[in-house]
């Protein structure tokens, strides 16, 4: 059985760890009162810096919008500026080269304005091409952009049973006439071909022969 | 030897006071600590709406600038073409026709 001087010990050291406990209680509360003060500090400050700093931050803001609103109209520009020459006839590399634009954009513009990417097989490279038609009576002008490349071809009503015929430059005469390189006048003439009976003769046919494609 | 018994309601009373009055105090600070969080939370809100509408104006007064902003750029590429091709030699009427097709105001 406990002795009541083993008490009195007991008990005394219980005070003793009770107000230390409660000592640490205050000692947090006073801890975090302190950071609240802070944040309330920092918070005013902050906010009479902006209102004392309220012309610099303007004009900081303004030189940001201005700047996006330059970017974006330098980019607006440039598809419409790069759009209308190719409607005129300007090929996508001499676009590309008038603006300063990158070919990836022009490319993108040029497939807005009816110029679609060709693959050139067994080569991992690639062009665009539009097709687009000038019509004089039973014939008209074909106008190939290829690349940087235009050229005119002359097509009219064939006898039957062909319906079209487009003349073509023999291989021989090809390069020196279109200036395409004689490696792609197989696609160029394919291009050629599918596009004429797509926007001309929907539902025929075609044939390449070695001074004319023949749309029946 | 006198052996007396510890006297255990003032023993009592103690632990109780001494931890009543640290809640007490702890809640006093912490009612301080909310009112000073409640306040700069008040002046972040402020500022917020300070800087909110020093950018908006700022937005509305960049965008007033469009249209002479997109003349002006315009007619610089325009000019940077015309020079382009005027070095490159191109005859005067091509030169024409493309800066008709360029025109800033159509």
């Amino acid at each position: 059985m406990e002795q009541p001087d083993d008490i009195a010990a007991i008990m005394q050291k219980m005070l003793a760890d009770n107000a230390a406990a409660a000592e640490a209680l205050i000692t947090g509360a006073r801890t975090e009162r302190a950071a609240a003060a802070a944040e309330r500090t920092a918070a005013r400050q902050a906010l009479l810096d902006a209102q004392k700093n309220a012309d610099k931050l303007s004009a900081g803001f303004y030189k940001e919008y201005y700047s996006r609103l330059e970017k974006d109209l330098g980019d607006s520009l440039t598809r419409d500026f790069a759009a209308r020459l190719l409607r005129i006839g300007k090929s996508p590399g001499e676009v590309a080269a008038l603006l300063d634009a990158p070919d990836p954009l022009i490319a993108d513009v040029a497939r807005s304005v009816g110029y679609v990417p060709v693959k050139l097989a067994g080569t991992i490279e690639a062009t665009t091409a539009r097709a687009t038609y000038e019509d004089q009576g039973r014939g008209g002008y074909l106008q190939l952009y290829w690349g940087q490349h235009t050229c005119r071809f002359w097509f009219e009503a064939a006898a039957h049973p062909a319906l079209l015929l487009v003349e073509i430059p023999r291989e021989e005469q090809w390069e020196a006439q279109t200036s395409i390189p004689l490696a792609q006048r197989p696609h160029a003439l394919q291009f050629m071909a599918e596009s004429m009976v797509a926007d001309q003769m929907p539902g025929h046919r075609y044939r390449i022969e070695v001074n004319s494609i023949v749309i029946f | 030897m006198d052996n007396q018994q510890p006297n255990f309601e003032e023993y009592a009373q103690t632990l109780a006071k001494t931890m009543a009055d640290a809640i007490a105090a702890a809640e006093a600070l912490q009612i301080e600590a909310h009112a000073d969080r409640a306040a700069a939370t008040e002046d972040a809100g402020k500022m917020r709406e300070l800087l909110h509408e020093l950018e908006d104006t700022a937005q509305r007064a960049a965008e007033g600038e469009t249209l002479r902003l997109r003349k002006q750029m315009g007619q610089q590429i325009v000019a940077t073409i015309a020079a382009k091709l005027k070095n490159a030699g191109r005859p005067e009427e091509e030169i024409a026709t493309l800066l008709g097709a360029l025109d800033v105001d159509s």
